[in-house]
């Protein structure tokens, strides 16, 4: 059997575990048949997009420049939307569990990454490329031989540096000073949007970006694709292609050392037993697997850093115009309730992730509201701790803070942590989904999860509505409404909590049958 | 203590349109070391899942230690120690973490469950694991660490579903030494193996059901290991395996290709 003919028995047997995975219920078949009718729409779309984009460069006479910054808008989008919201990482298969067929390390290596290139938003990237390697060679720019290498080398190229960042972040978290440089990495990506201005000043600096803007792939691929380019454009393209893949096979093949850990003896005092201790005897235990639950959780532990760029770092951006200290505090209110949703990536489907373990909990000797309630507790407290230290911060970079500021943040960001745990544990009973706990970047969201999420942004609608429509200039003057919000929320929590405590009996079974893969 | 640790009558279980285990009739003796088997799919782990607590029974009757028992049954569920056969590990956590964790849950104080898990993972092996997920433990490690959780509290009634798989012989035997010990106290052992050789060595009595979930014989077989064979259906068997055979209608298929 040839290592072609292996390649399209493995491809087939990815989508037939889809199918499977798809066809145990009709309402997933029908959202599967909808997910791909719009996924083909979008694709045509961006095709169509890419193609059209393509005829305006030529027909206005800016063909490389225009053809650059397409190309450049696609690449960007590709890497922003898998690095940052986590789509498109999904390989089908792990290098483990495809050793039990007869291929080769580097058919592997291969088959997981052309598998991974099938995942929907590549189709999407690709059929964008792709529309403007057809366009190009439609309206005589240059031959289809030509262009359509150079998009098939670029979405190559696009697909292996998302992978490449992956695998370097991954080896980077294993060890305590390797986060602490991806934690600067990310935050020195994060600024960069602001800081271009004050850095790239002169016209000497503008130039030397400018040129060093063409040695990147999207550059050197719109120079082939416009139909001038030159032998260095063939020369950078193959380099990042060649960079690139080295780099990824080179990481790809260090032993994964994250569920390794070490030996040693037992420890038995730190932070969180100590916390622990200071709870009741029946809650003690389930707190404690709790916050180690969350707190070991790498994706939990990204969004740390996350959210804190995005609810305190943004509202500044947003505000830097603005002299009056007010505007920041204003913005940073009306997103604060974020900060109560931290462990979002996994507490919405607290079940979904711990999968096994859920049996556990489901034969000991509690009862559904002390679990349920107990589980909840422990996410909370850290959403708590991770809403004060984030005001604390706020606090102590703001010149204009006062008192009051610092309170309604507080109060704003507790609505937002009650009522999103009153919604999380609502959607972990109902819609769970089995999830794999030690995945670090690809998303895994479960229907509910996704709820919550748009729950989450019609509160942070609601806020900036009520700040916009029925409100005064000063936000401080109505203190009062984010007590009373509070207050509402956390009475929504705990009503929630007891309902499903009665629920609870009737849902477990089919619970732990979806969060152990047998429904 | 009660004469019997566990009584099951009538119990049907229905997923759907599924039945998985239907009229369900037994008893265990308190004190016996009692063996569950039957062939993949007859039900016995849906069997020990409602037994636990796990599942709730379509239709029938449960009595653990002379008390009606079902999920709801929290004082109960104190009194039993679980094995399941999906081991219910909650992988992030270090070994010493989870039983500490298991032996607060059944009611032991903070200091009572650290010193038992200290003599537990020495005693297992796995003092040395401390700063391991359970995630990174070999399949063998991680059926000890379940087999620790199921003990730790001291429980009346242990279920076992499948408890040697996966575990070098000097564990198992560690293990049988620890399980006579606690029968010889009065506690009950409930387990499933598909190592018969294992039942035919622990058990004083087994109960075998056959797929459908239904109890075809159930019994003591202590003459197997005095007389050498035991007598059903007026025929003698020298093995249970022999006897579970006749009893299950299971029949080797003959592949001659193979």
């Amino acid at each position: 059997m040839t290592t072609a003919r292996r390649f399209l028995d493995i491809l087939q047997l990815r989508y037939l575990l889809q199918w499977a995975q798809i066809r145990r219920s009709t309402g997933r078949l029908i959202w599967f048949v909808f997910v791909q009718v719009l996924l083909i729409g979008i694709g045509l779309l961006a095709a169509i997009l890419g193609f059209g984009a393509l005829v305006l460069a030529v027909q206005t006479g800016r063909a490389e420049s225009i053809v650059q910054s397409i190309l450049s808008v696609i690449f960007l989008n590709a890497l922003v939307t898998s690095l940052v919201l986590g789509y498109g990482l999904n390989q089908a298969f792990s290098d483990k569990s495809l050793r039990r067929y007869p291929f080769s390390y580097s058919e592997r290596f291969v088959i997981r990454h052309l598998l991974g290139l099938f995942e929907p938003l590549w189709l999407i990237t690709v059929a964008g490329y792709a529309g403007a390697a057809i366009a190009a060679a439609l309206l005589g720019a240059a031959p289809i031989w030509v262009t359509a290498p150079a998009a098939a080398v670029l979405v190559s190229i696009n697909y292996v540096l998302v992978r490449f960042i992956l695998a370097l972040s991954s080896l980077l978290m294993e060890t305590a000073i390797g986060s602490v440089l991806l934690v600067a990495a990310t935050q020195f990506v994060f600024f960069i949007p602001m800081s271009s201005r004050m850095l790239i000043n002169t016209p000497e600096r503008r130039a030397f970006v400018r040129t060093a803007l063409t040695y990147t792939p999207p550059a050197a691929a719109g120079s082939i694709v416009s139909g001038v380019g030159a032998v260095e454009h063939v020369i950078v393209l193959a380099g990042w292609l060649v960079l690139t893949v080295a780099l990824l096979f080179w990481l790809d093949r260090l032993p994964d050392r994250t569920q390794m850990g070490r030996t040693g003896a037992a420890s038995w005092n730190g932070p969180i037993d100590r916390i622990a201790a200071l709870l009741p005897q029946e809650w003690a235990p389930l707190v404690a697997r709790g916050l180690r639950f969350y707190l070991r959780n790498q994706q939990v532990q990204l969004g740390f850093l996350g959210l804190l760029v995005l609810v305190l770092v943004m509202p500044a951006y947003m505000s830097r115009r603005s002299q009056d200290g007010h505007a920041i505090f204003e913005t940073t209110l009306l997103m604060a309730p974020l900060l109560g949703t931290v462990t979002s990536v996994i507490s919405s489907n607290a079940f979904g992730f711990d999968r096994n373990g859920t049996r556990r909990l489901l034969l000991a000797p509690l009862s559904g509201h002390t679990l349920l309630a107990a589980t909840s507790l422990a996410s909370a407290m850290i959403c708590a701790t991770y809403l004060l230290v984030a005001v604390a911060i706020w606090t102590a970079v703001t010149r204009s803070a006062e008192p009051l500021m610092v309170m309604m943040l507080v109060t704003h960001g507790l609505t937002g942590l009650f009522l999103f745990h009153a919604v999380a544990a609502w959607s972990s009973l109902f819609t769970p989904s089995p999830a794999d706990y030690f995945e670090k970047f690809r998303k895994q969201n479960s229907p509910g999860s996704r709820w919550t999420a748009f729950f989450m942004f019609g509160v942070l609608a609601l806020s900036f509505a009520v700040r916009a429509l029925l409100l005064g200039r000063d936000l401080t003057h109505y203190w009062w409404l984010s007590w009373l919000a509070a207050a509402a929320a956390v009475g929504v929590y705990v009503a929630t909590l007891r309902l499903l405590a009665q629920v609870f009996t009737r849902r477990r079974e089919r619970l732990l049958s979806v969060v152990e893969g047998r429904t | 203590m009660p004469a019997n640790a566990i009584e099951v009558a009538a119990l049907r279980k229905e997923f759907g349109s599924v039945v998985a285990v239907e009229s369900l009739t037994f008893s265990v003796p308190a004190g016996s070391f009692f063996g569950f088997l039957g062939p993949n799919g007859a039900g016995k782990s849906t069997t020990i899942a409602c037994l636990t607590g796990l599942l709730d029974p379509t239709s029938g009757t449960m009595r653990l230690l002379d008390q009606p028992f079902d999920s709801s049954a929290v004082e109960l569920k104190r009194r039993i120690g679980v094995m399941p056969d999906n081991l219910g590990l909650f992988e992030y956590l270090y070994a010493h973490e989870f039983l500490a964790f298991q032996g607060q849950l059944y009611g032991l104080t903070r200091d009572e469950a650290r010193q038992r898990t200290e003599a537990l993972l020495e005693a297992l092996e796995l003092s040395d694991e401390g700063k391991k997920p359970l995630s990174a433990f070999s399949a063998g490690m991680r059926k000890r660490v379940a087999f620790a959780a199921a003990v730790i509290h001291g429980p009346d009634i242990l279920f076992l579903d499948e408890p040697f798989e996966s575990i070098d012989p000097a564990g198992v035997a560690l293990m049988k030494q620890w399980l006579r010990q606690f029968t010889t106290r009065g506690r009950t052992v409930f387990f499933t193996t598909h190592v018969l050789e294992a039942a035919e060595r622990l058990c004083e009595r087994v109960a075998i059901i056959r797929k459908g979930g239904q109890v075809v014989w159930t019994g003591d077989i202590t003459s197997l290991a005095t007389e050498g064979r035991i007598i059903v259906d007026d025929q003698p068997f020298s093995t249970l395996e022999s006897l579970f055979l006749h009893l299950t209608g299971e029949r080797y298929a003959a592949l001659g290709w193979i």
